[in-house]
């Protein structure tokens, strides 16, 4: 059985483990055939520095116009609007390639190379999944000179320093007993790990890609044509915010990033309040024994920017950590309170028809308190509705969209009511926290005011770079 | 001495009667040289016929009113007197009579296969004339009962999926869209089943009246030409997600279409203004450069306008552009191999597209599908000729590519033991298509994706290129081939796309070019070269617009004559394998 029928096979068998979490696709065709509504991803918004839209030499009649195309972390990658993306380290993708397949109209997507699957669960943490083991067998990560033994739950959800471990590179290999059974490469798999995030956050710039632009780095680099002409049609919906971090604009890859953004990332990622330190460990120069912090159950903290390593030390600091919030798989179901706070506000800016911030008075008049009912505080802050979806649609609103179920892409005018109150309702299990299993959401409490500010001024700046 | 001088002395008097004789005689002489002069010149001028404005000895106002015949091969040939008594002197061995359209297949003789002339006692090569004799000979007869039901099955791929409301056939399976490409597809089916007694005539003039109906009506590309894409239940003109929408159009794709629609105004010659009122509605004047190159359109995402881009490799391009030439265009640079190289592949120096593409960032797959179409549908020959017999391409570099096409890929199973028969095919799930080439960027059997991605999974054997190369070479491999395909169909949709080289099994998947292809080569099995020559004096396509400007906007073409015959080549021939 080949790769391709493999990876299809997986990806059936994935569509049904995570059936439940999706159950608004059941109907989505799974059938194999082309449909345009299987489009999720624009291909114009680069995933990394350097990537850039391209054209498909299509002779049918029907498939995706554009791709993308790109380097990130040494590895080549293209991807296209439905998700399906190829991870290679060779140009021409053709060896050691890790492949990603998404379902039919969602975020949800699969990672894999050979017998090794690699997903987001429903907690936006890295699953991983290989064809073949046996609780008898023991993993191990080589990287040619040292030899690490993995614990046992590496096929349970990774906690950050495992999985920033993985993202080292190196080769996994599974033995039993003594003999070894598997070995395979991790190349490309930081990269489709950073995919899969920026994927199911519906590719927003929260997530921060990998080698990504930071502000104030004041050098414009001008991205010369990967393999085709500039003209071409897009098919996935084009975002604002794409057109102000157009290509050409993007800053120069590797430039640090500044101590606010680092700190709120570093914070988010690892569920700290934002100003309070984050303790180190370097793993280049001290082994860790997981097998040991496994037992304990206590992990040590590790700094993800140390363990990936040509990024800078800017290395997805969100999206390290998972962020569930924004994620439709793995969003949490709205409290009631917030559903029936979304409700009233439909009424009133669809049915009333009054204006965003009367709606927002009203409502905040008839609570009483503006806790009670449920909307986040920093919304009704200033009575400035624009500082919501006015101002920054695409920096805070195009994080909160479902991914789900619907196209990316900012809502047009007749859905921006819909829109703002689903990205207001979705704001409040951020700030309803949560848990999983008796362990806290690792990202969702972190989710602050402030952060949103914090982020908000990040992009200002990246703006005012670019103009 | 004296006396005798005296003797002979004539007087004055004799001297002007002599004169007035010699006057007399000349007058009379004048005289009647002069009447006899009068008479003859009279007589003539009884015998000079008129130059009338627009009659046979006025070429230009005939060529004004778009009624000067077209010079084919037969017509020019019969100018120069020659007659088959100078076969064999002037490397003319095959003149025939201007070709016929054969019988149906149901209307046949049953001896008519044994009065078929194979060429096979001729040696293959070049002639003189650049026209080029091929190793291998087509498959000619009946089908068989196989052969039969597989294109009853491959036929009902469009009775399932053509609609009703436009008469337009979907390009796979139930997707409602489809292609200019696709839809010669469609009409090469028609056609097929036509002749090969599947349906009878109402069937053929309601669906190809209905069709050609729907594509004179559809909105045009910027009213131009043709978008690449439409939906075939609305005729809207869609984008690749078959949304409403613009593309642009693909002048690959018009040019199969007008070898098709040159076959069927052909073939039947009550359609010919159905056929030319499509046409005449279109564009030109960007299609062809004066150069002779084919041009496509697409919409640039910045500005929104149209930029016209070249179009066409090797292989595809001069299968286009002869297209083009059978409606008058003269794609000259099109038709032309140049610039091409060779790969070496099993020692088979195969022919591929020499533009480089880094720089001009369109790949040049080498697939066996745009030769099997010139063949299978034009015989290799050139747009003008209508006479040669089916063993001798007047196209003759293109017949001596083509089994080159053939050769490798039969070395490759001889040395490999992979059955090779590569075409672009679509595949089920993503990447929904494939260039599954013999040599492709610069490797060999390389299977791509159309955005570069290299999926040797993909790999098969297309049902398509396994059933044109049976058609077209009758060897021992085409056998193999043969056996592997005929039976690959589903009853219920037609004829899968392909076979796995890999052991995945089918490729699930149902199309109206491998279903068109695949009855376009039983179709030739039967008559030969679908082509005909057109018996008519004159055509709309060349008479129409002729009081407007119309013609010279839209670029229409007159009829061409001798020098705007596209040229018989010739290039080096691979005489033994190299390595």
């Amino acid at each position: 059985m080949t790769q391709q029928m493999k990876s299809l096979i997986a990806l059936a068998m994935f569509g049904v483990m995570i059936a439940p979490a999706e159950a608004q696709d059941a109907g989505a065709p799974a059938d194999g055939a082309f449909s345009p509504d299987n489009a999720i991803l624009d291909t114009g918004l680069p995933f990394a520095i350097g990537a850039q839209e391209a054209r498909q030499e299509l002779r049918s009649s029907f498939g995706w116009p554009t791709f993308q195309e790109g380097l990130v972390e040494g590895v080549y990658f293209r991807f296209d609007p439905d998700g399906y993306a190829r991870f290679a380290p060779t140009p021409r993708l053709d060896v050691d390639v890790f492949e990603v397949l998404c379902r039919p109209r969602t975020t949800v997507c699969l990672g894999r190379k050979e017998a090794l699957q690699a997903y987001l669960n429903a907690r936006g943490l890295v699953q991983l999944k290989y064809d073949g083991v046996t609780s008898e067998d023991r993993f191990f990560l080589v990287d040619g000179l040292t030899e690490l033994e993995l614990p046992e739950r590496i096929l349970q959800p990774l906690d950050p320093a495992l999985e920033g471990l993985l993202m080292s590179g190196g080769d996994l290999v599974v033995r039993r007993g003594d003999q070894e059974v598997e070995r395979l490469s991790l190349v490309g798999f930081s990269a489709v790990i950073g995919y899969l995030r920026w994927v199911a956050a519906g590719q927003d710039y929260s997530v921060l890609p990998r080698g990504w632009p930071v502000p104030t780095s004041g050098v414009a680099q001008p991205v010369q044509g990967l393999t085709t002409r500039p003209g071409w049609q897009s098919t996935g919906a084009q975002q604002p915010f794409q057109l102000g971090l157009a290509a050409e604009a993007l800053p120069e890859q590797g430039v640090q990033a500044p101590a606010g953004l680092s700190r709120v990332a570093g914070a988010v990622q690892q569920g700290l309040p934002v100003g309070q330190s984050v303790p180190a460990l370097d793993l280049s120069q001290r082994p860790v024994d997981f097998g040991q912090t496994s037992n304990n159950g206590n992990l040590p903290v590790v700094d993800l920017g140390l363990i990936n390593q040509g990024d800078g030390g800017f290395a997805t600091p969100v999206a390290q950590g998972g962020f569930p919030a924004v994620n439709g798989a793995a969003q949490p179901a709205v409290a009631g309170g917030s559903a029936d706070m979304a409700r009233r506000l439909t009424f009133l800016l669809d049915d009333i028809g009054l204006d965003l911030e009367t709606a927002l008075m009203v409502l905040r008049l008839s609570a009483g308190d503006e806790a009670s009912a449920g909307v986040p505080t920093e919304l009704f802050r200033n009575n400035d509705p624009t500082a919501i979806g006015g101002a920054q649609p695409s920096l805070i609103g195009a994080r909160l969209v479902p991914a789900s179920n619907q196209p990316l892409g900012l809502p047009n005018s007749g859905q921006s009511n819909m829109a703002l109150v689903d990205m207001i309702s979705r704001s409040l299990p951020v700030e309803a926290g949560g848990s999983v299993g008796g362990q806290p959401f690792a990202t969702a409490p972190s989710a602050s005011a402030d952060e949103f500010q914090l982020l908000s001024e990040y992009f200002r700046s990246t703006l005012a770079s670019i103009n | 001495m004296a006396e005798d001088s005296e003797k002979t002395r004539k007087t004055a008097v004799f001297g002007l009667f002599l004169l007035l004789v010699a006057v007399a005689v000349l007058c009379g002489m004048t005289f009647f040289v002069g009447s006899a002069a009068r008479a003859v010149f009279l007589k003539q001028e009884e015998d000079v016929i008129p130059i009338i404005a627009g009659g046979d000895l006025d070429d230009l106002p005939a060529l004004m009113r778009g009624n000067l015949p077209v010079v084919t091969l037969s017509a020019t040939l019969e100018n120069r007197g020659v007659t088959t008594g100078d076969l064999g002197r002037r490397d003319l061995s095959a003149l025939d009579p201007v070709r016929e359209k054969p019988p149906r297949m149901c209307e046949l003789p049953e001896d008519y296969f044994d009065h078929i002339d194979h060429g096979r006692e001729q040696s293959p090569g070049y002639r003189r004339s650049n026209s080029y004799v091929r190793k291998y000979r087509a498959r000619r007869g009946f089908l068989t009962e196989r052969e039969l039901r597989a294109a009853q099955v491959a036929w009902h791929y469009f009775e399932l999926y053509t609609q009703e409301t436009t008469g337009m056939a979907n390009s796979v399976g139930n997707y409602p869209s489809t292609t200019l490409w696709d839809t010669a597809s469609y009409m090469a089916a028609v056609v097929a089943a036509y002749e090969l007694c599947l349906i009878e005539k109402p069937e053929l003039d309601k669906r190809i009246t209905q069709l050609l109906t729907t594509v004179k009506g559809l909105e045009l590309f910027r009213k131009e030409m043709p978008n690449k894409v439409y939906h075939t239940k609305t005729g809207e003109k869609v984008d690749y997600t078959n949304k409403p929408g613009e593309i642009g159009f693909s002048a690959l794709d018009i040019g199969r279409f007008l070898v098709w629609m040159r076959i069927i105004k052909n073939r039947y010659p009550y359609l010919g203004n159905t056929v030319d009122s499509v046409l005449l509605k279109w564009d030109f004047s960007n299609t062809i450069s004066p150069d002779g190159l084919l041009f496509g359109a697409y919409v640039d995402k910045e500005t929104g306008e149209t930029v016209y881009a070249q179009e066409g490799r090797l292989g595809y391009e001069e299968y286009a552009a002869k297209g083009f030439a059978l409606w008058g265009f003269r794609p000259i640079l099109a038709h032309r191999a140049e610039p091409f190289l060779t790969a070496s592949i099993f020692g088979v120096q195969v022919p591929y597209d020499g533009r480089d593409p880094r720089i001009f960032h369109s790949q040049n797959y080498v697939v066996t599908e745009s030769y099997l179409q010139d063949g299978l549908e034009l015989g290799f020959d050139l747009p003008q000729d209508d006479i040669s017999p089916t063993w001798l391409s007047t196209d003759g570099w293109r017949a001596e590519f083509a089994d080159r096409i053939y050769e490798v890929q039969e070395a490759r199973w001889r040395r490999t033991g992979f059955m090779t028969a590569r075409s672009e095919h679509n595949v089920k799930g993503p990447p929904y298509f494939t260039y599954d080439t013999i040599f492709s960027d610069g490797y060999p059997w390389n299977t791509v994706t159309p955005r570069g991605d290299y999926v040797p999974d993909h790999a098969a054997v297309a049902a398509k290129a396994a059933l044109g190369l049976w058609a077209l070479w009758d060897t021992d491999y085409t056998d193999v081939l043969y056996d592997a395909i005929i039976e690959l169909y589903d009853p219920e949709n037609g004829m899968y796309e392909g076979l796995y080289e890999g052991g995945q099994g089918r490729v699930e998947i149902f199309t109206a070019n491998n279903n068109g292809i695949i009855l376009t080569s039983l179709l030739h099995k039967v008559q030969g070269p679908i082509l005909t020559p057109y018996k008519g004096d004159t055509e709309v396509w060349y008479t129409a617009y002729r009081d407007q400007d119309i013609r010279v906007r839209r670029k229409y073409p007159d009829p061409p004559q001798q020098d705007d015959w596209l040229p018989a080549l010739r290039h080096s021939v691979q005489t033994e394998v190299d390595f």
